[in-house]
């Protein structure tokens, strides 16, 4: 009852909500990457990211109705392109905790990636995505657009190097039970990646190209093709 | 470390014109509640300039109660503003045109007129059944409430004079308690008088001492019209964040009396109860906020409304304009008293509302006739029957 008396920017709450997702997502794919090379108990991590991923998805659905709740009471006056791109981003965040969720699952087909002969490689990879989560969050929040240009060209580089992974192990005549967890591995952090691209992208790219960059300036003074 | 000094300072920029901002925008609204106020006076001059025949004539036309409710519905409708219509209705009582008795019924047909807006938002999700359902349930809500209020109150004050009385008995306290309203003399009063009194002596120097009354009455209208476009437009702009806080925190927790508080709180802050329940119209189309956690919000708003006749009276010479803007505030919380707390009570509006919006969905010209009948020909059948 006493909140209408108190007032405040809902759109940079909706920002923080966002980031603190994000910083939730950081979360779950240390516990999972932990859980699948074999450096925690698989069933307590699976509850210990069950119940991230429960929170992740209620700040979700609490960004949506924020949002529509701004947009209804603003009107006219609101930043409409800016709601469709954190809409959008907030879709990005949870979809990243699925894919957590998805590493996690790979302890159920008895995966342990620390056993192998490209255990220093995977953990390698590990590595570099839990960077670019953390590089990421910064760049969103701070908008370095800069940083963002860097940021996705990597992640481009690194979805080709990926796929070449999970190329060989698809075709490999290793047994299954050891290559099918890697080429899931490799499949699942490539998704990871073009998820944190999707969210790097809302902070340099018009609403209609969210999820399809193409390095430009922020105005664009050329014609439209 | 240098940019988050730079962050600092933007911070502190955008906080200050922020406050600048606020600070104007609550300035002017204050600027306009004095036009309003001398909007009234001056409605209230010009009235009181027309003579006995037309004291006559509105006394003849609405003396039956339901005509005076019929009254009510359409000049709300027809100026899609309830407190245009209670302000009018002020005056004409502070005037002495209009007794207080005869009032009532046209305060209860404004409060039924005043819910044809959202009614009308609501026609703007019709492409999607679900949340057409939905929304126009949210709107009728408002309709039943109030046509439920006035079946149940209006024959009780034709009958007992429940709510003049009530509204009679609350006036006598105000009045004991703010004795500059009613006393003349007070620097308020005077203020508020004095554009009238400008008005009055520039159109007879222009020797149009004829046409006084409906010019001073027509300049009222427009004042009272422009003041509460301007005073909801400036305080919607000062309050949208606090208004967006105190609907999240309704969609976090749930609703109830903290729900009822939060839109009249609302409605009173922006002088309308159209752009609350207009508000709620979307969010429960978007199935965000239930119809039960609405309904509340629903109510405080109508409660919060009656401020705008309360304010209204301040400007008028009779006490018995502050015992009209009483008895808008005691038809409204005895609506609530009646159809709130108990849960049994509760469910009618919501389960007419339901009803209608699902009969709408399957039938979509039954809308039209719903908002065409009920607030346009039915009134028109009334003030020709009575």
């Amino acid at each position: 009852m006493f909140s209408i008396f108190r007032d405040s920017d809902q759109l940079e709450n909706v920002e923080l909500q966002l980031a603190a997702m994000l910083a939730q997502c950081q979360d779950a794919y240390r516990i999972a990457t932990e859980a699948v090379f074999g450096e925690s108990d698989p069933t307590a991590a699976g509850e210990e990211l069950l119940a991230l991923d429960r929170e992740i998805n209620r700040t979700e659905r609490a960004v949506r109705r924020e949002l529509l709740v701004h947009g209804t009471v603003r009107g006219a006056e609101v930043d409409q392109g800016l709601m469709l791109t954190y809409m959008s981003v907030a879709k990005d965040i949870e979809r990243i905790g699925d894919k957590c969720k998805d590493i996690w699952e790979l302890t159920g087909m008895g995966a342990n990636l620390s056993v192998g002969d490209d255990t220093e490689e995977l953990q390698k990879h590990r590595r570099h995505v839990a960077q670019l989560i953390e590089w990421t969050l910064d760049a969103f929040t701070t908008e370095d657009a800069q940083k963002v240009h860097e940021l996705i060209s990597t992640i481009d580089d690194d979805a080709e190097h990926y796929d070449s992974h999970v190329l060989q192990f698809v075709q490999t005549d290793l047994p299954s039970r050891y290559a099918a967890p890697r080429a899931l591995f490799y499949r699942y952090i490539k998704r990871l990646s073009r998820h944190l691209s999707n969210i790097l992208s809302s902070v340099v790219m018009p609403v209609d190209r969210l999820d399809f960059y193409k390095k430009s300036k922020a105005l664009d003074l050329k014609d439209d093709e | 470390m240098g940019d988050s000094v730079e962050r600092e300072k933007t911070r502190t920029r955008t906080a200050f014109l922020a406050w600048t901002e606020t600070a104007v925008r609550l300035a002017v609204a204050f600027f306009f509640l004095y036009v309003f106020l001398a909007g009234v006076k001056s409605l209230e001059t010009g009235i009181s300039a027309f003579g006995s025949d037309f004291v006559d004539q509105v006394f003849s036309s609405v003396a039956n109660p339901i005509a005076g409710l019929a009254a009510g519905v359409l000049a709300t409708v027809l100026v899609q503003s309830s407190s245009v219509t209670t302000s009018t209705i002020v005056g004409l009582v502070g005037a002495g045109v209009l007794p207080v008795d005869y009032a009532v019924p046209m305060v209860m047909g404004a409060n039924i007129g005043t819910t044809v807006t959202n009614t009308l938002a609501s026609l703007g999700h019709v492409r999607q059944s679900a949340y057409f359902e939905r929304a126009l349930a949210a709107a009728t809500i408002h309709d039943y409430f109030n046509i439920l209020s006035v079946a149940v109150l209006l024959p009780l004050e034709i009958a007992f004079g429940v709510i003049s009385r009530i509204a009679q008995g609350l006036a006598s306290v105000f009045d004991g308690l703010l004795p500059a309203v009613d006393t003349g003399g007070s620097p308020i009063k005077d203020a508020i008088a004095a554009p009238a009194g400008w008005l009055e002596g520039f159109v007879e120097s222009l020797g149009w001492t004829g046409a006084k009354g409906g010019i001073l009455l027509a300049l009222g209208i427009g004042a009272i019209f422009l003041a509460l476009w301007m005073i909801t437009r400036q305080m919607k702009a000062v309050m949208s964040g606090r208004i967006e806080n105190a609907i999240n925190g309704i969609l976090a927790k749930g609703a109830g009396a903290a729900a009822l508080v939060v839109g009249f709180l609302m409605t009173v802050a922006v002088q309308s109860s159209s752009i609350t329940t207009s508000i709620l119209v979307p969010l429960v189309a978007a199935g965000v906020l239930s119809l039960p956690n609405a309904f509340p919000v629903t109510l405080g708003a109508n409660v919060g409304t009656t401020v705008t006749a309360l304010l209204a009276s301040i400007a008028a010479d009779s006490s018995d304009a502050l015992v009209i803007a009483m008895a808008h505030l005691t038809f409204n919380v005895l609506g609530i008293l009646i159809f709130y707390p108990w849960p049994p009570m509760r469910r009618i509006p919501l389960r007419l509302a339901a009803v209608t919006a699902n009969a709408a969905v399957r039938r979509k010209s039954l809308v039209a006739g719903y908002v065409i009948g009920l607030f346009i020909i039915l009134p028109l059948l009334l003030l020709l029957i009575t």
